[in-house]
């Protein structure tokens, strides 16, 4: 029955209701029941319906976290028109550049940038 | 120049008959190869830039200055100078240009390589700033392999309430933290000295997959220890990132995350750059 109880809190909120005495014991909600037959000890279900409710809160906070990082995410990744440069055909280096114009009988077309460190194709220049 | 001509759609239709590249350097440590067609083109050396077209045995077609622009002996207009070259090249006879929209973005990307796990991880970085909308609107793009080893850094097993990362443990990402554009002698230092504490935390679950939430702040100084730190170029910010694990594993699937933070550009004074930066792991 209480098993049951634990998973209809509305039926439990009525046999507290009905309840003659109650009393608050070492973090325990004890109720006594009518006739002294039976002391539900509710307070343990009640905690745990609390602490369900605060996972499940907890849980949908979590989420709404995930959700709040992969809309910035999506917000803030370029946009293909902002990729245009990479619509070219790049290869790393000359020596492969070579290597596939050769192959690939196509033309090669270099940039060169003197007294710089860094690298056009990624951006970093 | 890179979003400049090289982003211009009819500049770019123009190159898709091209293999691109590119080299920079100092002068001095040029190899043989881009050497010989430097000394050959002899351009005016009046810019740092210059550009040339090569034939498919490599011989040099034709030569321009690199500044994109009109008049003056150091500037180009690509669009005359691409169609003078493509004519020199006859290209017609040996290739059909492709259409820039037949081409799918060459975007710079990593092949997945152990099964399991991501090949590593894609950077995008970005000014970010509204009074500076050419270099904000022109991304930077780095990818960073990484191994499974390195992909264990960022474990969390079920069950587990998370833990505590350090920044220096995500140094391979984070040494791409500063802008384009910035001058040489600054570019050259790298970040010596990471710190900050980041939390990895469970972040609940949805169909097969768990979220981990990867979150804190970052300090990257390129100076060393002491007062003589703060004369130096430096990044500050935060890092946010959902990481995905399976159900009953801990090893990473995905990641997507954002680091929004400034790089301190401290070359001649004290110059706040506001960056923002996602990174996403490859291949999807």
């Amino acid at each position: 029955m209480v098993a049951n109880q634990y998973f209809r809190p509305k039926s439990l909120l009525r046999r507290a209701d009905s309840a003659t005495t109650a009393e608050i014991t070492h973090g325990e909600f004890r109720v006594g029941c009518q006739g002294g037959r039976s002391i539900l000890v509710i307070g343990t279900l009640l905690a745990g319906m609390l602490v369900g409710a605060c996972t499940a809160a907890a849980h949908a906070a979590e989420l709404r976290d995930v959700q709040e990082v992969l809309e910035e995410y999506h917000s803030a990744r370029p946009q293909v028109h902002e990729l245009t440069v990479y619509q070219l055909d790049w290869t790393p280096t000359f020596q492969e550049a070579k290597e596939r114009a050769a192959q690939e009988q196509r033309p090669i077309f270099l940039v060169v940038v003197t007294n710089s460190y860094g690298n056009i194709y990624t951006g970093h220049c | 120049m890179r979003g400049g001509p090289l982003s211009n759609p009819e500049i770019v239709q123009l190159l898709q008959p091209f293999i691109m590249t590119s080299w920079n350097g100092a002068a001095s440590v040029m190899g043989p190869d881009i050497k010989g067609i430097y000394t050959q083109a002899n351009l005016p050396k009046d810019t740092n830039v210059s550009a040339y077209v090569l034939d498919q045995w490599g011989r040099l077609i034709h030569a321009f200055q690199g500044l994109p622009g009109r008049g003056g002996n150091d500037r180009s207009d690509y669009k005359i100078e691409i169609t003078r070259a493509i004519k020199k090249l006859n290209l017609p006879s040996t290739r059909t240009p492709q259409t820039a929209s037949a081409r799918p973005n060459a975007i710079p990307d990593l092949k997945a390589s152990v099964p399991g796990f991501p090949a590593g991880v894609r950077l995008f970085l970005r000014l970010n700033n509204d009074r500076d909308p050419f270099r904000s609107g022109l991304p930077v793009v780095e990818v960073v392999p990484m191994t499974p080893d390195e992909w264990r850094n960022l474990f969390l097993p079920e069950g587990s309430a998370g833990r505590r990362i350090e920044a220096e443990a995500l140094r391979k990402w984070l040494v791409h933290l500063y802008p384009a554009g910035i001058r040489t002698a600054d570019q050259q230092i790298p970040f010596r000295k990471m710190t900050g504490e980041l939390k990895l935390e469970p972040a609940g679950s949805s169909g097969e997959s768990r979220y981990g939430l990867l979150q804190g702040a970052i300090l990257l100084s390129k100076g060393e220890e002491g007062p003589a730190a703060d004369a130096k170029s430096s990044f500050q910010g935060t890092l946010r990132a959902v990481l995905t694990y399976p159900r009953g594993g801990a090893d990473v699937q995905s990641l997507r995350g954002v680091i929004d933070g400034f790089y301190n550009y401290r070359i001649r004074g004290d110059i706040p750059m506001p960056l923002r930066v996602t990174i996403e792991s490859r291949p999807e």
